[in-house]
């Protein structure tokens, strides 16, 4: 009971984020930006990320509240924090956590000098998951229903889904004309584990009865579906997990997971030489999960009368059995299919303080840029509820040669106060860039929402200006 | 030289970000003092039987015991965290017979460690309406961790015999309240 209360109640604080990339999308210098819109004006001879080190980034936060109001050292009993947490929040309160790791990755033109034609690809690791707060499980959890006599308990309000998967990706990205750029990215995804229960109803209901003292009944449609975890799942795994995930998580890393087929769709179009619009949807795909599968139910109906028949026929009566025969808690084992997460993105940009190239310099072949922009930016992400949205504007400058930063304001469901800074710098051919958002929340970041950062390391030849 | 210099810019950021970059005391091992005290409540048992049901109690006697299997209250659950339970009893009464409705706790070799008896008057023109409340706590909680089985019984007063046409019913209803203290 108290390690349910306990992960239903407290993990939300450390499994929290947003996906939105908001500075590093279409933040062009950085190859990584291709990641979020295939169709991004970025331009290289050829670049390569330094394995494991080209694309770091993590992100933390929730909604509804923070790491500080439950974990502060304040002499504030535990106990009473979490009684708080759950007054303050509601069932449209979520967590969501992502990290991505890039093990490798890289990229050339094609169809030689004049050619604007480009490849990328290369191989991630990604965790992800999403958790929205069960407010009435918590309650009844926390409280019980004596004081809740009438008050139906939603069990839909649990949501959750986890994934830890792998994509291997290539991407093609085409200047179509002066005016537009297309690209697409095809991804292979091997899921390595995935826990999803996101399709839950019913309810628990208790309220003054007339003859019984309790109308009392719960209608229960719970499912866990899971694949990549029966091994340790199994009640009698009794295996060492540290040696057994070692042997387990390369091979399911490199295709030998569930298999799933995505891809990344983008454009940049530029109306006016100033004036730039791009639109990418990220991660339409999904994942089959066929092996290593366990699903866990409990669906049924049941009026709570207990004992409510004279069984003058001499056999007990076992009401808490005929609970457990109508509401079974089955173990079952058939395929599932998930979607990913569904990334848009979308940009108006407008630049300003044009700069003209005064000699031949063939490391690019722009003959004019623009040191500054600002614009706005749209992003939206499915949940298994309603859409995330955030939306942000943004000003970027190119500091020096070689030095770029982007400045961002973001408005969404974790904060109205999430300002960003991004920075990329490419001495020679190698590349460095470090972004982080929610600023002003590093002065104590235990108070943070959310927060994220992304850094990285590569070797780029050529480059754009833009 | 402006290699330098942007260097020095970028080394400052990172500098000055870590600089005002600080986090609150933070106790992660308050997990530990966590405790809950939920109360859930339930319905227990009820019997509802007309005047004629007992027309084979004659002028008196004991009427079928019906026995619960309440073997829930042996999970390890309730063994750790079960700290108070009330028993509520209503039963109300339109026959014109008296009757003791009675409560037996078996343990798990089916020996009586606990009875409850509730005396019924026999109506009279006005509904009989009783109320009966139980409580276990600290002091007696462990007779309900070790039953096994409950048996509910009515035993009929001595009185003038019922028949198929006598009128009037009883119902009994009751309900279980649980206090948890789960730490």
């Amino acid at each position: 009971m108290r390690k349910i209360t306990i992960l239903l109640c407290l993990t939300i604080s450390f499994y929290c984020s947003s996906q939105n990339k908001e500075i590093l999308y279409n933040f062009t210098p950085q190859p990584q930006s291709l990641l979020l819109n295939p169709g991004a004006d970025v331009k290289y001879k050829w670049f390569f990320g330094v394995p494991l080190l080209s694309g770091i980034s993590a992100n933390v936060g929730s909604t509804g509240f923070d790491a500080y109001s439950l974990f502060a050292n304040d002499g504030v009993d535990f106990s009473i924090k979490v009684k708080n947490l759950i007054a303050s929040t509601n069932r449209k309160d979520y967590i969501t956590a992502n990290q991505q790791l890039e093990v490798f990755t890289g990229g050339f033109r094609v169809g030689g000098e004049q050619s604007k034609s480009y490849v990328s690809f290369g191989m991630y690791q990604e965790l992800d998951s999403f958790i929205y707060f069960p407010t009435d499980l918590a309650i009844l959890a926390l409280y019980g229903n004596k004081d809740y006599i009438g008050k139906s308990f939603n069990l839909g309000d649990l949501s959750v889904k986890a994934e830890l998967l792998s994509v291997f990706h290539v991407g093609f990205n085409k200047q179509i004309n002066e005016k537009l750029i297309l690209g697409i990215r095809g991804k292979i995804y091997s899921s390595i584990f995935n826990a999803t229960s996101t399709h839950n109803s019913g309810y628990f209901v208790t309220k003054n009865g007339a003859n019984l003292i309790y109308d009392q009944s719960i209608n229960s449609n719970l499912e866990l579906n899971t694949s990549g975890g029966a091994k340790y799942l199994d009640k009698n795994y009794d295996g060492d997990l540290a040696s057994d995930l070692k042997n387990d998580l390369p091979q399911k890393a490199f295709l030998g997971g569930n298999l799933g087929l995505g891809i990344d769709l983008g454009l940049t179009y530029y109306p006016e030489r100033n004036i730039q619009v791009t639109a990418s949807l990220v991660d339409l795909g999904y994942i089959s999960h066929t092996k290593d599968v366990v699903d866990y139910t409990f669906k049924g109906k049941y009026n709570f009368e207990g004992v409510s028949e004279f069984n003058s026929d001499g056999t007990i009566d076992d009401a808490y059995q005929d609970f457990k025969d109508a509401i079974p808690l089955d173990t079952l084992y058939h395929k599932y299919t998930t979607q990913r997460p569904l990334k848009f993105y979308s940009s108006f940009q407008y630049s300003f303080e044009e700069e003209r190239q005064t000699e031949c310099n063939c490391e690019t072949d722009e003959d004019s840029w623009y040191r500054s922009a600002v614009g706005a930016q749209l992003f939206a992400m499915t949940t298994p509820r309603a859409p995330m949205l955030a939306l942000t504007a943004y000003y970027r400058r190119r500091i020096l040669q070689g030095l770029q930063m982007k400045a961002t304001y973001t408005i969404d469901s974790y904060s109205f106060t999430n300002v960003g800074l991004g920075l990329t710098t490419k001495i020679g051919v190698f590349n460095f860039y470090a972004m982080a958002d929610n600023l002003l929340a590093y002065s104590d970041v235990s108070k943070a929402n959310a927060l994220t950062f992304q850094i990285g390391f590569n070797i780029i030849s050529g480059g754009s200006r833009k | 030289m402006k290699q330098r210099f942007y260097n020095r810019i970028l080394l400052i950021t990172t500098f000055v970000l870590c600089s005002f970059s600080c986090s609150s005391d933070l106790d992660f091992e308050q997990v530990n003092d966590f405790s809950a005290q939920p109360i859930f409540t339930t319905n227990l048992a009820y019997f509802e039987a007309k005047a004629p049901y007992f027309e084979s109690a004659g002028g008196g006697g004991q009427i079928y015991p019906y026995i619960a299997k309440v073997d829930f209250f042996d999970t390890s659950f309730i063994k750790d965290n079960l700290i108070k339970t009330d028993l509520y009893f209503r039963i109300k009464n339109t026959i014109p017979r008296g009757y003791n409705y009675n409560v037996t706790f078996l343990d798990v070799n089916d020996a009586p460690i606990k009875t409850i008896n509730i005396a019924v008057g026999a109506y009279n023109g006005t509904e009989i309406l009783k109320e009966y409340k139980e409580t276990f706590d600290a002091t007696n909680i462990d007779i309900l961790k070790n039953t096994k089985k409950m048996v509910f019984s009515i035993a009929i007063l001595p009185g003038t015999p019922l028949t198929a046409t006598s009128p009037g019913r009883i119902e009994m209803s009751s309900s279980l309240t649980a206090y948890f203290d789960v730490k």
